[in-house]
């Protein structure tokens, strides 16, 4: 026993020390930490790059601090996500179901119910609730409607939505009784941009995330299949990276790791997959709409990807960073093979209900878009009503046959 | 003043060490209680002699010399990966000697495979007794179904049967998992639903109907994923706090000590949405479903055949032992319970709605047992006994072959 005492006392001198060296790198480790996160600015929220056509209204900064605020999404089942309900600001609303508002007049009898399914370019990214989409289509169809009814406008879009999730997202009202009687769909650039980034055509955007999401769900669940001390010994392993994952540290030490090129989806391939998707979503939209008596409208959004307009000198700086990137570049190859393929197989399933509306603002002198994703200018938005309206106002003059 | 920085900064680092000492010894601390936490359980569980998640004593088919191999590969296939709108799905290409999972993650159905073109295409979807949870790939729903099916070919020819059943699947997914079939082009001829065990289960469970088993799992994934995820839109200090704090906080809940401390906490009753709204919330749901795939039906061909299946929550049979125990189980947990009342009130229901959306189609299997002396049920989810499995086929199988002849002779 006596023996063992030096022993002991040595292995405690070395634990003492080993803990106390440890203690030091993570000190040196949270002040390295502290010392980059100063050194990093951030840009102003709302700040917009020189040129920008939003930056000289004056509701931009308003509307980008509302538009921060209401970013934030929350799980919804088997459309993924959408944003946090209830908000009320000076230029966007979004309703208790997380939907944008729509202005419209409230107190009259409802004639007709209109849909409007789409990805950020439908929700309204950069436009004041009064002149998005659905707004412009609604105060255009009140006058179908007549003074003495209103034709109820609801906008379904959120951002990153493809055409399958918007199908599931009709469903589900389908499922609960709310059936519309025109449903129209803007889609082209998030189909695409997911297609390309997955490789494969039909997956939602980021769609690798929620597999890492499950996946690490499954690694921490305690109530799962997977009990014991090897499953707890992943879990803090998996803890352990994503921390690790956190640091600024780490983040820069990535940056000097030189990245492997990423080869891409090829534009025809990727080009004939969203082609085939986005037909095949729409025979299952036909058959819905056989089964609940409502017409459905397809529209093909332009691009700024694929657009042949002549390009503002803002816009020309977003072309440039298109180019210069090889996913986008690639995006645009996909986007400028699509809407003939469209129009080719499209007809055949939805007769004229299709609308290619992928030139629609080639002929605009003035700015449309307003960033590399493709949102658009609300002065850009009537002319991308205009693309689509005579289907709609055809769709709903079957509906209202009385009324007009 | 030099002096007192001095002693200033010696009275920090010594300070600074006891407490590095303090927090070393605390940690050294937990992890020796944690040790024994866990020593003692992995003890007492080989004392007991019962492995975790093993069947339960007086299993009907344990005795089988199946069973334990059959097990052993269950519970190989069990870790479910993500899938794509339908949430999960088990991982593909598994090869056992009773369980054989495809390169789609489907459950093998044991079919004549050749000539390639099969004559008419039948699909299976369901929950976990349609995927065979308890059974051996040949005595699967499915696999019952496809020796039946065979003859209806006629000569050289053969009927392929896929089964898309999947653990917890309710029928929104299968519905889904439809769509996604007819979108890839896999167009099916005859299409089976089973359903009901995983519908009620869920809308008891949250109170609302529609929504998949466990969602509000999804829900935490999905919130720690944006917590955790550094390429979003919202970055900043404050961001990688609530991150650190998740991350502390889940590497405690990963602790024995933790789940123990837990378990002494008392638990406030749950309460349940009313039998009655659950009754009607899932048949409002179920209808409305099936509704959809009628509509995917007439549009791409193909025929549905919808089957209610009978559950160890409302079966009027005669109880075996062990059967009765799982009775006695349910009984005693007001979630349980909830599901029985639930699921006795169901089938009236759908009877009623059923007979508009889908006329002759559809098939309530739920009185299937009545009466009946043999062993059925082996857990009180209701899974089945293989010997059960030609029982329930027989309870749609005419209108299942009326659909598949109808569809072979056209």
């Amino acid at each position: 026993m006596r023996r063992a005492l030096p022993v002991v006392r040595v292995l405690g001198r070395v634990v003492r020390t080993s803990w106390l060296i440890a203690g030091v790198c993570i000190a040196m480790l949270v002040s390295l930490e502290v010392g980059l996160r100063l050194a990093s600015d951030s840009p102003e929220p709302g700040s917009l790059p020189d040129g920008d056509p939003r930056a000289g209204t004056s509701w931009w900064k308003e509307y980008s601090r509302e538009f921060d605020a209401t970013r934030e999404a929350k799980w919804k089942p088997f459309v993924y996500f959408q944003r946090n309900p209830s908000y009320t600001g000076q230029y966007i609303n979004i309703d208790a179901s997380g939907r944008r508002v729509t202005p419209q007049p409230p107190n009259l009898p409802v004639a007709a119910r209109v849909f409007f399914f789409g990805g950020s370019t439908m929700w309204g990214t950069s436009q004041r609730d009064s002149m998005t989409i659905p707004a412009e289509a609604s105060r255009r169809l009140q006058q179908i409607a007549g003074p003495n009814s209103r034709i109820d406008v609801t906008n379904f879009g959120e951002n990153g939505y493809v055409f399958t999730q918007e199908i599931i997202e009709l469903m589900l009202q389908l499922r609960q009784g709310n059936v519309p009687d025109v449903v129209v769909f803007f889609d082209g650039i998030n189909d695409a941009g997911a297609a390309v980034q997955a490789g494969a055509g039909g997956l939602t955007q980021n769609e690798s995330k929620r597999y890492s999401e499950f996946a690490m769900g499954r690694t921490l669940d305690r109530t799962g299949v997977d009990r014991g001390i090897r499953h707890d010994l992943r879990a803090w392993g998996v803890l352990a990276s994503s921390g690790g994952e956190q640091l600024a540290l780490l983040q820069t030490l990535k940056t000097w790791k030189p990245v492997a090129p990423r080869t891409y989806i090829s534009a025809d391939s990727g080009a004939r997959e969203v082609a085939r998707i986005y037909a095949s979503n729409a025979r299952v939209v036909e058959a819905l709409a056989k089964e609940y008596g409502f017409t459905p409208l397809y529209v093909w959004q332009p691009t700024l990807h694929g657009t042949s307009k002549r390009l503002t000198k803002y816009e020309r700086r977003l072309m440039f960073v298109i180019d210069a990137d090889p996913f986008n570049k690639r995006l645009q190859e996909v986007h400028r093979v699509v809407p003939a393929l469209l129009d080719v197989s499209m007809p055949a399933i939805v007769g004229a209900r299709f609308v290619n509306a992928s030139r629609a603002l080639d002929g605009e002198a003035e700015h449309v878009f307003v960033d590399k994703v493709g949102h658009n200018t609300e002065a850009g938005v009537p002319v991308l009503v205009d693309s689509f309206w005579p289907a709609l106002k055809k769709a709903l003059e079957k509906k209202l046959p009385l009324i007009i | 003043m030099r002096s007192f920085v001095r002693l200033f900064a010696i009275r920090t680092w010594r300070f600074l060490q006891a407490f590095w000492l303090i927090v070393g010894m605390s940690v050294a601390l937990l992890l020796l209680i944690e040790s024994c936490f866990r020593v003692q359980a992995t003890v007492s569980e080989r004392m007991s002699g019962v492995r975790p998640g093993a069947a339960p004593k007086g299993d009907p088919q344990a005795g089988q010399p199946w069973f334990d191999e059959f097990t052993k590969e269950y519970d190989a296939t069990r870790p479910q990966r993500w899938k794509s709108y339908v949430y999960f799905g088990r991982k593909p290409s598994f090869t056992g000697r009773y369980v054989n999972i495809d390169s789609a993650g489907h459950r093998i159905t044991p079919q004549p495979i050749a000539p390639a073109t099969p004559a008419a295409k039948v699909f299976f979807f369901g929950g976990s007794t349609m995927w065979g949870t308890a059974q051996r790939d040949d005595h699967t729903i499915a696999a019952e179904a496809a020796r039946r099916l065979q003859p209806l070919a006629g000569a050289g020819k053969r009927i392929e049967v896929t089964n898309f059943g999947e653990s917890g699947y309710v029928t929104t997914q299968e519905l889904l998992a439809l769509m996604l079939e007819l979108r890839a082009g896999n167009i099916p001829d005859v299409v089976v639903f089973y359903d009901g065990i995983n519908d009620v289960g869920t809308t008891v469970q949250y109170g609302a109907p529609g929504i998949p088993q466990n969602e509000s799992k999804r829900a935490n994934e999905f919130a720690v994923g944006r917590t955790l995820d550094r390429a979003s839109f919202e970055r900043g200090l404050g961001k990688d706090l609530r991150a650190l704090r998740f991350l502390v906080g889940e590497g405690f809940n990963q602790l024995a000590i933790v789940d123990w401390l837990k378990s002494k906490k008392p638990k406030a009753p749950l309460t349940y949405v009313s039998a009655d709204v659950a009754a009607r919330g899932t048949v409002g749901v179920y209808a409305e479903n099936m509704r959809i795939v009628e509509g995917l039906a007439k549009i791409h061909g193909f025929t549905a055949v919808y089957v209610w299946q009978p559950s160890v929550h409302s079966t009027e049979k005669t109880l075996t032992p062990f059967e009765a125990r799982i009775a006695k189980q349910i009984e005693g947990s007001d979630f349980e319970h909830r599901i029985q009342e639930t699921q006795r009130i169901i089938p009236g229901m759908l009877d009623t709605a059923m007979a508009g959306v889908a006329p002759g189609r559809f098939v309530d299997a739920s009185g299937l047992f009545k009466g009946d002396t043999m062993s059925v049920y082996v857990d009180r989810i209701g899974h089945n006994t293989e010997a059960s499995v030609p029982r329930i086929v027989d309870a749609f199988w005419p209108a299942l072959q009326g659909a598949v002849t109808a569809r072979v002779r056209k």
